[in-house]
């Protein structure tokens, strides 16, 4: 299984309504079509791909205002959700974690979560930083995109 | 949804703009910071690129006496941290500022 974290699958999703978005949503503006193409690659199977609520809901509250595009967003979403796996942790794992205090609720979750998946796909240096110090397989999409720069 | 305008901008010419202004303050020696280029948006009301960096900073207080512990990790006691920063570009290139960011 591989476990996406919320601004890895924001550009998932922007991707599917429409690749020129990506680079026009803040949190994603370093990335761009081709980038969405090389997550679809490294997702592969929908079927494999799992998540989180928390990062359900993370994502919602920063797409939900999309303006003329929602009944396209609600569409993938529909897709995305039937498709995916959702595994639900409760809260109160997180805050028993030292990491907690650092990446808060969710980012804490989803590590406790990636230790038992093959990957996790992320777009968030810092939880990166800490998949990577746990040993975590980590498909990091900064620095990914950050090798164009060099 | 906020909305930047990327198209048409070399964002690498942004990151290496920023790059060649901070590197001095990062910890030279015996790691790489990984510097990151993470967000890049045009601020509008300014007229400049507000772009957000990150780096790794090795914390020179932890010595090799220092207690690995969950307590220690929890208060800030990691060998390395992130740390995110704004950097201020104009439309000419010319680098105007660092800036506290919180992520």
């Amino acid at each position: 299984m591989k476990l996406i974290d919320t601004n890895a699958l924001i550009v998932l999703v922007l991707g599917l309504i429409d690749p020129s978005l990506i680079s026009k949503n803040k949190r994603t503006s370093i990335y761009s079509e081709g980038d969405f193409l090389k997550l679809v690659q490294v997702i592969e199977d929908l079927d494999k791909l799992i998540t989180i609520p928390n990062v359900w809901t993370e994502v919602d509250n920063l797409l939900n205002r999309i303006g003329y595009l929602k009944y396209e967003y609600v569409d993938q979403l529909k897709v995305l959700m039937s498709q995916t796996e959702e595994r639900y942790l409760s809260s109160n794992i997180a805050l028993s974690q030292a990491e907690f205090w650092s990446l808060g609720i969710t980012d804490t979750l989803l590590l406790q979560v990636a230790k038992e998946c093959d990957l996790l796909i992320t777009s968030d240096s810092e939880l990166s930083d800490f998949a990577n110090a746990n040993g975590i397989n980590v498909y990091d999409m900064v620095l990914e995109r950050n090798k164009d720069f060099f | 949804m906020s909305v930047t305008n990327t198209q048409n901008i070399d964002l690498k010419k942004l990151f290496l703009i920023a790059k060649d202004h901070i590197i001095d303050i990062l910890n030279d020696g015996d790691y790489k910071p990984d510097l990151r280029l993470e967000e890049a948006k045009f601020n509008e009301e300014e007229g400049v690129w507000d772009i957000i960096i990150s780096y790794l900073l090795k914390n020179e207080n932890i010595t090799e006496k220092t207690e690995v512990s969950p307590l220690n990790i929890a208060f800030g006691q990691r060998k390395f941290e992130r740390i995110y920063k704004k950097v201020k570009i104009d439309t000419q290139g010319k680098f105007i500022g660092l800036f506290m960011y919180t992520k």
